[in-house]
């Protein structure tokens, strides 16, 4: 595993693929954390937003970076298919983290926060940062030419999923009654946002819709991909 | 006796066929793949060659039959037919798959030294592949397969695009390495330089063994065949008349055959087609000279 990460972040660091989704996202941090706030929860639950769409971006470019033929001999070399995609996980959700940590510690360190906020509220904003970065990681990676082989059609899906998952709590509340459940099947990023702009308001079917499901969804989502392209690599 | 450069199986396929979307592309192909030997495997473009080959290397998976590997420490090296120019140097490359393979640091560096020079890619062994010419990196690519001394080297069309002079270093190359006791299957479309240092050749068409012929061979070479019955009365039947075999011994339910080499892969496949009482099949070892002896 060490093995593989050393070898995919050179891979990774010399192809440049990072750059303009981590421009996207140090721009934004550093344009939205511009004005000193005391809206401290609500601030965090925002920057979600961004790191949700700089780590569907970074995931999507890193998951299909990996020319296909070193593919085959990186599999072969690891003996085994599902340990290399495990440790292609492990590599994207540790850039993802990174990016979540910067994400949520930038406001605190640059005193961007003219107020307090109590040590739950701390601790909701971190796991509910890290849990955006895993759900974009888990969006990010499907839409992969393996997986949809039209790289258009693959960028417009994406392009899809990234949109309803910032707005999934928009469109339900416009739904009737019995088809909000819609929501559920998105990434639920808009969910989290909302809980976390709403802590200390929010009901219990709440908070744990915006910080348990989150969880559950990204780990179907990365079991789904593991079975998806293990299948898919057996040409 | 003298025993020299025995002969043994390292895999076995069985009736293996591989579909893709319900169209098979090889169909029922059974075979061994032996120790010390050059198979070239040849075919027409899209005849199944590079497929084979994955299915050799464990990277593909058999739709229906079986793969054994037969010596279960068997290390296979796989040389695809394209490389990719990394951005990597190649000493910074190799060092990085030789890690994947978990070999020691110190041996690692050793090796990398060893290869470099065996390669003759020692003075590029710092510039990024990116600048590679096409021989240097079919260099490269055998260089990660044979890092951690593989039994068993897959080369998919490796003469492909290589000009004359790297064509000839890369046959040079080949060369040395059965001289070291690899042994090699390797797949070609066309007429190919390394055919001179083949052993056997295994031509497919329409997704099945159109031949599988031994070449190069001084038939002075025995095979020996176990083959194992269920009960103790059974026999090969007709089989026995083959002008291949040169010798058999029942013992129990086991009759040992020694078989001419240039016959003895009609002769296992016979075996392996045969219906009846048969429970394996095993060719155990090649002895050159022995035949003189018989």
């Amino acid at each position: 595993m060490i093995a593989y990460l050393s070898y995919a972040f050179k891979y990774y660091v010399r192809s440049y693929r990072y750059i303009a989704p981590l421009v996207f996202f140090f721009v934004a941090v550093s344009m939205f954390y511009k004005d000193p706030t005391n809206q401290v929860m609500s601030s965090l639950s925002f920057g979600n937003f961004i790191i949700f769409v700089a780590c569907v971006w970074l995931a999507n470019g890193y998951i299909e970076l990996e020319d296909e033929t070193q593919q085959q001999i990186t599999i072969l070399h690891m003996g085994s298919v599902q340990e290399y995609f495990l440790a292609k996980l492990g590599f994207i959700s540790i850039v993802a983290i990174a990016v979540a940590v910067y994400a949520y510690f930038y406001p605190f360190v640059l005193h961007v926060f003219t107020a307090g906020v109590a040590p739950v509220g701390l601790l909701v904003g971190f796991a509910a940062s890290a849990e955006t970065a895993m759900l974009g990681v888990s969006v990010g990676i499907f839409f992969n030419n393996r997986i949809i082989a039209k790289k258009s059609r693959g960028i417009l899906l994406l392009f899809m999923v990234t949109v309803l998952s910032l707005a999934g709590r928009s469109i339900a509340d416009q739904m009737p009654h019995s088809l909000r459940f819609v929501a559920f099947i998105f990434p639920p990023v808009s969910q989290t946002v909302f809980v976390v702009g709403n802590w200390w308001s929010a009901a219990l079917y709440d908070r744990v819709a915006g910080l348990v499901w989150p969880i559950i969804y990204s780990f179907l989502c990365l079991v789904l991909y593991l079975k998806l392209s293990q299948r898919k690599l057996y040409y | 006796m003298q025993r020299v450069r025995e002969k043994t199986p390292l895999l076995h396929f069985s009736q293996i066929t591989k579909e893709f979307s319900g169209k098979g592309v090889l169909r029922g192909l059974t075979f061994y793949v032996f120790s010390q030997e050059v198979l070239t495997i040849n075919g027409q473009n899209g005849a199944g060659k590079s497929t084979l080959l994955r299915l050799i290397s464990g990277l593909s998976q058999v739709s229906r039959g079986s793969r054994t590997v037969i010596d279960e420490k068997l290390r296979i090296g796989y040389v695809p037919d394209r490389f990719p120019k990394l951005n990597f140097t190649v000493r910074e490359y190799a060092f990085c798959m030789g890690k994947l393979q978990r070999i020691p640091d110190r041996q690692l560096h050793a090796r990398i030294e060893e290869l470099l020079q065996f390669l003759r890619l020692d003075f590029a062994a710092d510039q990024r592949m990116t600048g590679y010419s096409k021989g240097m990196l079919q260099k490269a690519n055998i260089m990660q397969a044979i890092l951690q001394r593989p039994g068993l080297l897959l080369l998919d069309e490796p003469l492909a695009g290589l000009d004359r002079k790297s064509q000839h270093e890369f046959v040079e190359l080949v060369g040395e390495l059965k001289q070291q006791g690899v042994a090699i299957v390797l797949t070609t479309h066309q007429a190919s330089p390394l055919e001179s240092m083949t052993d056997r050749i295994i031509t497919l068409a329409n997704g099945l063994i159109a031949s599988d012929v031994v070449v190069n061979q001084p038939d002075s070479e025995v095979v020996m065949i176990e083959v194992c019955f269920e009960s103790e009365g059974a026999d090969i039947g007709l089989l026995k008349s083959n002008p291949g075999i040169l010798h058999s011994e029942r013992e129990d339910g086991v009759i040992t055959l020694q078989v001419r080499s240039s016959a003895s892969n009609e002769i296992l496949r016979l075996l392996l087609n045969m219906d009846g009482s048969i429970l394996s099949v095993n060719p155990i070892k090649s002895l050159p000279g022995l035949l003189k002896e018989v």
